[in-house]
């Protein structure tokens, strides 16, 4: 055995670019699965993360369902006997600049003794002593570019608030992005006296709590806030997880290729060797073992990469996180032994299956074997192939169309794409072979005619590629047709001619009166949102005539819905929250409002993209009935014609400094520019599968140059000059990049389809009408072409550089 | 070959070890308060203690806010059924905040109230320790004449006494406190001087000897107790002046019914301080004040923490006017608390410092000890 090893690490040291590539590939592969895991991770314990700072894993929530809590209880249950540490928490979102921080007031004296976090004395002091005090992460700082005394400006409740970051907690990532403030000052600040968002607990006093809590109150337990985020983030985690995997598959393709590449340089050193009496499980063990320190040794890398990888993705993720779901994640990923064993695993399991093939075709080296030439690996049968491709396809679109479940559309959009594999060497031979019929006995036609000989060679190659490119480029495509639904539906709904806020918060219903009096205002319409939990939005809109006609129908709408609506007798929910809900027109909708619900039938579906998990709109005046909140989050102005707008302005300015106001198309660029940033992620992970493939791709391409050493030379030997023999290589790595190419252009047609029309209504629950942008198309295709190009110059150059007889002879 | 087997096990190591640290969750941040910083100089708006005013009760039993500190300390020797020995320690103290502008919450306060609750096993030796902290706000915590509280754990008025009943989760206490002999005040009518600056004072006034009986869990186990109990209060604004390290301080319960208590405010070199003082108690109350030159005490073992920290625990007493000299030493070592004050309180035995004979029971507080040896 230890000369098989001697013997497997020798050819290996002679061949450091393939290792290289192999381990590349691995690393690649895993370290796009360990980013995303990690990441994805991170969205889950977003809702968590600041109970586990402040009162450790595992603490129990105290809520009031629909609304705040009510600080009297705090005080109630602290003083009576037995009380377990409580902490009372007061949260809202803060936004500074465009970022989304986590705004926590706490009572810093609450902060238990055995608790994870303690505050010094000077830092407690500071913070109950000074009105503006926040505190915030070291990492918080240094990614916001401000230091400690720094005074910063954040927007909350509606308000513009001053505050003074007076210290920083150095190690606490569980703190990243959100500011630590005292209650009371917090309470100030914000306008909200006598309210709490919650009360923490430790979690073994769930009976002590049970027994003492008054009625309509609830726990909610770490496992809950976490399923909680999973079942809010559960469209964008899914569609990442597919995403990663397909990168990994991608990237144990490369495996593959290098190590199918390796065995055939090996065949006559393995035939020898089986010749001197190296038995067929002798020689298993050793590529076994070979694999598994190459996959072992790359998925550590990956793993490493990987985690730097996520805390590059964690930044991406947070503002969709925070723009779809409020949940404010942290700056860095917290990984975890189990999370990183399992991707190990994984790694070794998926490398080790994924040189089966090639493991099997070495067992089968008959003792003796001197030639280097392939005798053909086991292939399908053009039958067979056709049953399974037929099948595949059959079984996907079923999935996709019939299924409501977006776990069964990704495992139906996998089918297509294997049915795609499949396909792809065959139809990518076809091509090179149409492409040679141009000109069949110039020098690029003889190249490519030779080219077209090698499928069995280039058949995983050709698959992997084109599936790669036609997933970056079906990516890209869905991306560019959401946003042009996005931007008809914003065109659609803003009809005002300008939106008033306040610098200082909610508007009073003063200000809407006295607005309504002035004769170049039209009429007015207004919003007031109100979290009802769990994501969904309740909307109190005012709607004159323009803004209700700003609703896209879906479903119901109309004039007698618009009567129900204004009477309370109906309510109009976003299609998401219809999806979600299975909610059907003439429906009951339950609404919880303090110490009552509130019913009543759906009577019409929306177009909404603003949150995945849905709105419910009713009246304002109902809603000010139900909630005994007279106040506006903001006014819509629509203006008499003619009107001189920048007296307008002037006018508005000297009703108050604090109104605020915008127009139309500078909203229209503010949600739009929040979409391009939910949709960075996206991007970046089609980007990785796109280095990934290109990775395939060099080394498709270079084992393809490097490998036909012998025909190389065959044709030098008939008489080929260098200058030729470069050009024919070159001619044949970019007609493999050009079949690919050409194959990734259905493919990202149907996974466009698919995102679109299948996954995204079921990942978010809205529909996308389906556009055709080729901007994708017509950026892959040439970066393709080039990259065969390339990928050609090397092989082509070391090929031209090689004696021909030594080549004849086989060394290599 | 195994130079390629080491340098790859190397990677791997390093890799490995990189991961490893990802992993690592960082300890809690904590940080510790001197008292003697905080019983120091207090912001001008505070009330200082300058000359002897006449205590009134039961409203001085409440709080103070006027001035800058002000706390309620139990100490007590309890014995158990069985005949397992316990101490207790329970502290409320409160200071006063400086001004800050009004703000609309009920959170927003002037005062920040901690308490200290400890319990010593002595057949265990275990000690337990538990620290709390409120604002004086919505009610958390507060001193009135008939009521000690922060949060849940409460003492309460009861006929010649104070009822105690605190839960720390891994132990509690259930006390009813009776007062065996009348309020002793210290100092000149209660106006305790500790240095040369006026306001280097507080009002201090005790009960030397409280008859305790009531229950104690430990180990999730109630335990009927009887025992004796002392309680100190004090308060005022800058009571230490700023050449004072910290103090040792002795609370010392005779078996022939004679109290004593005896504090030696320590200067930076450890030496004495001339504005040291005491008191003794006769049997049948009646006390008189000791001062510099009334006693003695000198250290005789030192005891150093698993922090490195050295605290002096035995001592050799004398109370010249009591004819006493006697050895104080603890009933076992570790009774250090190591939370935002470090300092060292716990149950004592007292000896004939010749004989050796027990003469009877009490508690040792030392403070100003903090600073590591190495």
């Amino acid at each position: 055995m230890r000369l098989l090893i001697q013997f497997s690490r020798r050819f290996l040291y002679r061949h450091p670019g393939q290792l290289l590539l192999a381990l590349t590939g691995i690393a690649a592969g895993v370290a796009v699965v360990t980013g995303v895991a990690l990441m994805r991770d991170v969205l889950m314990q977003s809702l968590d993360a600041a109970a586990e700072a402040l009162s450790g894993t595992d603490s129990v929530r105290i809520e009031q369902p629909g609304g705040p809590l009510d600080e009297r209880l705090f005080a109630e249950l602290a003083t009576t006997s037995g009380a377990p540490d409580l902490i009372p928490v007061l949260r809202t979102r803060a936004r500074y600049g465009d970022q989304i921080l986590e705004w926590l007031a706490i009572d810093p004296l609450s902060l238990s003794e055995g608790g994870p976090m303690r505050l010094s004395g000077p830092a407690t002091g500071a913070l109950v002593g000074s009105e503006r005090t926040a505190m915030t992460s070291q990492r918080t700082l240094e990614r916001l570019g401000l230091e400690v005394g720094d005074r910063i400006s954040v927007r909350a409740g509606g308000a513009d608030i001053e505050l003074e970051l007076t210290a920083a907690f150095e190690q606490r990532r569980e703190l990243d992005n959100r500011l630590i403030m005292d209650l009371a000052n917090a309470q100030h600040l914000l306008g909200r006296q006598g309210e709490l968002s919650w009360i923490e607990a430790p979690a073994d006093s769930r009976d002590w709590l049970e027994a003492h809590l008054p009625e309509g109150l609830v726990m909610v337990d770490s496992q809950q806030r976490r399923d909680s985020a999973a079942r809010l983030t559960q469209g964008m985690r899914t569609n990442l997880t597919a995403l990663s995997l397909l990168g990994l598959a991608v990237g144990l393709f490369v495996v593959h290729a290098v190590l199918s590449f390796l065995l055939v340089q090996r065949r006559r050193q393995i035939g020898m060797a089986r010749a001197i009496g190296v038995t067929r499980g002798q020689l298993g063990r050793l590529m076994i073992g070979e694999t598994l320190v190459l996959a072992g040794l790359g998925a550590l890398l990956g793993l490493v990469l990987g985690t730097w990888l996520a805390d590059q993705l964690v930044g991406l993720v947070r503002a969709p996180a925070a723009e779809l779901y409020g949940l404010v994640t942290t700056s860095h990923v917290m990984p975890t032994w189990p999370v990183y064993g399992l991707i190990f695993l994984l790694a070794l399991g998926a490398a080790t299956a994924s040189t089966a093939s090639v493991l099997r075709a070495a067992l089968h080296i008959p003792p003796g074997l001197l030639s280097r030439q392939s005798d053909g690996q086991v292939t399908l049968s053009r039958p067979v192939r056709v049953v399974l491709v037929s099948s595949l396809a059959v079984a996907g679109l079923v999935a996709i169309i019939f299924s409501a479940a977006l776990a069964w559309v990704l495992i139906g959009m996998f089918l297509l794409l294997c049915a795609c594999a499949l396909l792809a060497p065959t139809l990518g031979m076809m091509l090179i072979r149409a492409w040679q019929r141009f000109r069949p006995l110039s020098l690029s036609g003889r190249a490519l005619g030779m080219l077209g000989a090698a499928r069995q060679r280039l058949g995983p190659a050709l698959a992997a590629l084109s599936l790669a490119l036609g997933l970056s480029a079906g990516i890209a495509m869905m991306v560019l047709g959401f946003r042009v639904a996005v931007d008809d539906w914003v065109e659609r709904l803003l009809r005002a001619d300008t939106y008033v806020t306040l610098s200082q918060g909610r508007i009073g219903p003063e200000l809407f009166d006295e607005l309504a009096e002035w004769p170049e205002i039209e009429s007015l319409s207004s919003v007031r949102q109100r979290d009802l939990g769990e994501g969904v939005n309740l909307a109190a809109y005012d709607t004159p005539d323009p803004a209700w006609q700003g609703f896209e129908w879906m479903a119901g709408g109309g004039e007698s819905a618009r009567e129900a609506f204004l009477t309370g007798q109906g309510v109009v929910v976003s299609e998401p929250l219809a999806r979600h809900r299975n909610l059907q027109i003439g429906e009951n909708i339950d609404i919880p409002v303090p110490d009552q619900t509130f019913s009543a039938p759906v009577v019409g579906v929306y177009r909404d993209y603003a949150s995945d998990r849905g709105t419910i709109a009713i009246h304002n005046s109902i809603y000010r009935e139900l909630f005994d909140d007279p106040y506006r989050d903001s006014i819509g102005l629509y203006l008499a014609d003619d009107i001189d707008r920048d007296a307008l302005d002037a006018r508005l300015a000297e009703l108050s400094d604090a109104i605020v106001t915008t127009d139309r198309h500078e909203v229209r660029r503010q949600t739009l520019a929040v979409f391009d940033r939910t949709f960075r992620i996206t991007w970046a992970l089609a980007v990785l599968v796109g280095i990934i493939a290109a990775i395939a791709l060099i080394s498709a391409l270079l084992a393809l140059g490097l490998e036909r050493g012998r025909e190389y030379a065959t044709l030098r030997a008939l008489g080929l000059t260098r200058g030729g023999l470069a050009r024919w290589v070159m001619v044949q790595t970019t007609g493999l990049a050009a079949a690919a190419a050409v194959l990734a252009v259905p493919i990202s047609l149907m996974i466009h389809a698919v995102l679109s029309l299948a996954v995204q209504p079921r990942a978010f629950g809205w529909s996308v009408g389906f556009t055709l942008p080729i901007g994708p198309w017509l950026v892959l295709i040439p970066l393709a072409l080039l990259a065969g190009l390339l990928a050609g110059i090397y092989p082509a150059w070391k090929i031209a550089r090689r004696d021909p007889a030594g080549m004849l002879k086989g060394s290599s | 070959m195994k130079k390629d087997a080491l340098i790859l096990l190397l990677i791997v190591a390093v890799l490995v070890g990189w991961l490893a640290r990802q992993t690592i969750s960082p300890e809690p941040e904590t940080s510790q308060i001197s008292l003697a910083d905080v019983l120091g100089e207090a912001p001008e708006h505070f009330r200082q203690v300058t000359e002897p005013v006449p205590l009134e009760f039961p409203a001085d039993h409440g709080s103070h806010p006027e001035y800058r500190s002000e706390w309620w300390y139990f100490v007590g020797n309890l014995d158990t059924a069985d005949g397992d020995r316990l101490g207790f320690q329970y502290t409320l103290f409160r200071f006063g905040l400086d001004e800050s502008a009004p703000r609309q919450s009920d959170w927003t306060t002037d005062e920040l109230w901690m308490a200290h609750l400890a319990l010593s096993d002595g057949r265990e030796q275990r000690f337990f320790q538990t620290e709390r902290f409120a604002r004086g706000a919505l009610g958390l915590a507060g001193a009135d004449p008939e009521r000690w509280w922060l949060r849940d754990w409460q003492v309460e008025a009861i006929p010649d006494g104070w009822a105690l009943d605190m839960d720390a989760g891994e132990f509690a206490l259930d006390l009813d406190l009776r007062k065996t002999r009348p309020i002793v005040f210290q100092g000149d009518q209660g106006y305790s001087r500790k240095g040369p600056e006026p306001g280097n004072a507080s009002r201090y006034y005790s009960a030397t000897r409280l008859a305790a009986e009531g229950r104690v869990r430990v180990d999730n186990e109630w335990r009927d107790v009887t025992g004796q109990a002392w309680l100190d209060r004090e308060w005022g604004s800058n009571q230490l002046s700023d050449t004072l390290a910290g103090w040792d301080w002795f609370a010392l319960q005779f078996d022939d019914g004679r109290d004593v208590m005896v504090y030696r405010l320590r200067d930076h070199d450890g030496e004495a301080s001339r504005w040291s003082a005491g008191v003794l108690v006769e049997s049948d109350g009646s006390h008189r004040i000791l001062d510099f030159d009334d006693f003695s005490a000198e250290i005789s073992r030192w005891w150093t923490d698993p922090k490195g920290v050295r605290w002096p625990l035995e001592w050799d007493l004398e109370i010249f006017p009591a004819e006493l000299s006697i050895r104080v030493k603890p009933a076992f070592d570790a009774q250090r608390w190591y939370q935002s004050v470090p300092y060292w309180e716990g149950m004592v035995d007292i000896t004939d410092r010749d004989s050796g004979q027990p003469l009877g029971r009490g508690y040792l507080e030392l403070s100003g000890y903090d600073e590591p040896t190495d």
